[in-house]
This record gives structure tokens, sequence and C-alpha cells, in this order.
């Protein structure tokens, strides 16, 4: 069974304009998939159809072989770990430590586990001097690596990130190269969003390319 | 369909007296005769059937609630449903809801007239009888930003459930409590874009002159003087014939 599959996925928005036409790919634990295309082509579309926020107007998602469709998102979420072209949309707690144990509190972690595991995220992502202070006046990539943070406390099996790496200086996106690199080598499957060439470009198996909603899919 | 160029103004004073009217008006009757009027005026404008079935659509929510809280607790008139002896529905509830309803649509779709007006002109039009710049400005960048932030807050509410938190068959209390979230970054986020609005604004010399200049003249034809004054004159013999006959 494959972990995430997508067969003749359709989709328009309210305006009728089709956005994706037909698509599809599997996905099996180990993969790192590239999604390109220019601006405008439906990559966010595409990321918002296979997170459920979206409904397709044809075709189906199997995740681990079930329909997203009888899913609920806080179901999805805990597969599928889904960092926004807008990161600061997805913060919304009073400090970064909050937000990070946002998850764990409200399904009933121990409070020394939620410790525990929010000073590992602080670690890893390198936001330890920020525990107490508001998501909001975060820069971009802080932002950004908080939103990771907060949705890898849930161990999702895929990490789904939507142009991560705009904004990012190159240190920075260096960083956050080794840091998707290690989350990889650790077992999490990558779907990355980027129209940044370099931009993991050994990690990737797959690729998948869509323009004026068709698509081309590529194995490496 | 045609096409009448009216002065953006006559269209805002059409809207008015509409609206005025649906909030004044109680009785069922009185609000289904304006909901036809402002029917036909809102075709007369050259807004398409589509436009106006859109429009109601993204409000029929709204509008069930509306009827159903409305009508849910009356206990005056007949039953029309009966738990026991605790009247659920009325017929006076129902007649309430209705009207609550179409007041609603009334306003929606009167506001929907303005659709068809190009807001610089209403903007200019609205300059010269002296409303302040700033205050048209600021409803304006309002009314932009509006579908932008709709964006923003249901991703935030996709947001909060990804991390694995239940929206659907959770308490009133939680669930009031995790909505709770929502606003925070919306508010942030609002106050952020705000803050870049005004520098780009001021950048851009926004209040450097005394005064606004403006590339088109708007000036009302006398249709439009007509018209206005037939409105007004309308809109108020409404008020007087319901008052009478209520
Ligand atoms: N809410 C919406 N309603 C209508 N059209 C939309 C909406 N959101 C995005 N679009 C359109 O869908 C297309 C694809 O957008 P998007 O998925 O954001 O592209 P990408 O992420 O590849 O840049 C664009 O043409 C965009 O204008
Ligand atoms: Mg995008």
């Amino acid at each position: 069974m494959s972990l995430l599959e997508v067969k003749d996925l359709s989709f328009a928005y309210k305006n009728g304009v089709q956005i994706i036409e037909r698509i599809n790919f599997t996905l099996n634990k180990g993969d790192c998939l590239a999604i390109k295309g220019p601006n405008g082509s439906g990559k966010t579309t595409l990321a918002k159809l296979l997170t459920r926020i979206l409904r397709p107007t044809g075709g189906h998602i199997l995740l681990e072989g079930k329909d997203i469709s009888e899913l609920t998102l806080a179901d999805i979420g805990k597969k599928i770990g889904y960092v926004m072209q807008n990161p600061e949309r997805q913060v919304f707690s009073h400090t970064v430590e909050e937000d990070i144990a946002f998850s764990l509190r409200h399904r009933g972690f121990k409070s020394e586990e939620v410790e525990k595991k929010i000073d590992k995220m602080l670690d890893f992502f390198e936001l330890n001097r920020y525990r107490k202070t508001s998501p909001f006046i975060l820069s971009r990539g802080e932002q950004q690596r908080l939103a990771i943070a907060s949705v890898l406390v849930l161990e999702p099996k895929i990490l789904l990130l939507d142009e991560p790496t705009t904004g990012l200086d190159p240190l920075r996106k260096k960083r956050l190269e080794l840091m998707l690199r290690e989350l990889y080598y650790n077992g999490t499957t990558l779907i990355v969003i980027s129209h940044d060439h370099k931009f993991l470009s050994k990690l990737f198996n797959k690729e998948l390319c869509i323009e004026n909603g068709l698509m081309r899919e590529d194995m490496l | 369909m045609t096409h009448f160029e009216l002065d953006p103004r006559t269209k805002l004073v059409f809207v008015l007296v509409i609206s005025s009217l649906a909030v004044i008006y109680r009785s069922l009757y009185w609000l289904i005769g304006l909901f036809a009027c402002s029917t036909v005026l809102f075709f007369v404008f050259g807004v398409r059937f589509s436009n106006l079935l859109n429009r109601l659509k993204s409000f029929i929510p709204i509008i069930i609630l509306i009827i159903f809280v409305q009508s849910i607790f009356r206990q005056e008139g007949n039953a029309v449903l009966a738990v026991g002896r605790f009247n659920l529905l009325t017929d006076v509830g129902v007649k309430e809801g209705a009207s609550a309803a179409l007041r609603l649509m009334i306003l929606i779709l009167s506001a929907g007239i303005l659709v068809s007006t190009n807001p610089q002109h209403l903007i200019r039009g609205l300059v010269d009888w002296r409303v302040p710049y700033e205050l048209i400005f600021m409803v304006q960048m309002g009314i932009r930003f509006l579908p932008l932030l709709r964006e923003e807050v249901n991703d935030t509410f996709a947001a909060i459930q990804l991390r694995g938190v239940e929206l659907v068959n959770v308490p009133l209390v939680k669930k009031m409590k995790i909505y709770s979230h929502v606003f925070l970054p919306s508010i942030a986020n609002a106050l952020i874009r705000t803050n870049q609005l005004t520098l780009a604004m001021e950048l851009k010399g926004f209040g450097v002159g005394e005064k606004r200049s403006f590339y088109h003249e708007v000036s009302l034809k006398s249709v439009d003087k007509i018209l206005t004054f037939v409105s007004i004159f309308l809109g108020l013999t409404a008020v007087i014939l319901y008052y009478k006959w209520n």
C-alpha cells in the first residue's frame, strides 16, 4: 500500500477556472517529491487538496489506503505535517513554546512529556531564545521554523512544505536544508513545493511539474 | 438589459432608502413588497442574475440560522411544532424568522446595486459632498482586504484542525476556546498589514496635500437630481404609508 496515492485529481475554484486536471501520482515511504511549476500554476492549491482544506471536484486522494474525504482535518494532520506558504497564518498562540505545545496539550500529553518535546524542538530549530516571545514578531524564516516545529510534534509521516525557501538568506536556506535532510534520513517522507532548483536537489527521487493544470511526473 | 449611467451618488441614495426601509419595516408583507422592488432595481442597474445568485448563496447558512434563531424561542401564536407543552415553532415565530431573513436579503441586494458603480466615481462624488476622503479611503481599503482576510482566517482554522484538534463533535465551551485562537493571528496580521499599508501610503504621499485632486469630474445630471429627489420622496412616502396602515 502506498503512503499517498492521487488518482485523477481535478479541481476548479468556484469561479469555474480549472486549476488542476487529472493529476496522478503515488508516494511511498522514503520518497522525496519535488513539486515544481511557475507562479499561479496551482501548487498551493494542490497542497490544500492533499490536506483536505479544499475538496477536489474530481478524483481521489488516498492516504494509507483511506480516501481522505472520509477523514477529518485532525486525522490528516496526524499523518501530514503541512507548512503553508504563509506560515504566519498557522501560528496562533501567545508564545513560541505554547505554539509548539498546542497539539500535544490538546491531545492530553503529560506536562513533563510536553516540556521534553518542546525543548527538543526549540533546540533543533534554533528557537530557544524566542521561547517566551510572541510568534507574530518573529521574522519570516523564524516563523517558518516554528511552523515546521509545531507540525512535527505530532510526528507526521509526511512533511509537506510550500515554498519553504522564499525569504531565506543563503545561510538560512542551507540550515533548513540540513534540518530537512536529517528529518528525511530519520524516516520522514518529504513533499517540497519549490522553484529553487538547487534546494534539496540531491534528495529528490520524484518530480511533479504542474503547468496549465496539467502534470508531468518524472522519476529522477 | 438597460444600462443607465447614473451618478454613483444617486445609486447610493437608492441603497440608503431601501436599506432604511428594510430596517423600519416589521411587517412580513411589506418586506416581501420591498424585496420585490429591490430585485427589480437590481436588474435595472444591470447587475447580472448569476451575480445575484452568487451573492445570496454565500449568505444562505446565515439566513437559515436567523430564521431558526428568530422562530425557535417564540411562544405566542399557534404551534406548528411542539414538544410536550413547549412550542418549538409557532406561526408567529415563523413569520418573525422569515421577516428577519428577508430584511437581510434586501440589505444584501441593495448593496449589490453599488457593485455596478465605478468606485473611483463614487469616491469623487462623495468628496464633493464633503465626506472626508480619508474615511472613504479606509472603507474602500477595508472592503478590498476582505477576501484576503477571509482566506487568512480559513487557513488558520484549517491549521488548528491539522494540529490534530477536532472541531466537529466537541463540546461548545471547548470549541469556543479553540476558536478564540483564530482571532489572535487575524488581528496580529491585520495590524501588521495596516502598518505596512500606512507606510506604503505615506511613501506615496498620502495626506501630503490639503486636498486630493481628481482626474475625472463627476456632476449630477438633471436625471440624477430628479431620481434622487424621487427616491427620497418615495422612501418617505413608504414610511408614512407603513405607519398609517399598521
Ligand atoms: N480562492 C481562490 N479563488 C479563485 N482562484 C484562486 C483562489 N486561490 C488561488 N486562485 C487561483 O488559482 C491559481 C493557482 O494558485 P496557486 O495554487 O496559489 O498557485 P501557485 O501556488 O502555484 O503559485 C492562480 O491562478 C490563482 O489566481
Ligand atoms: Mg503557491
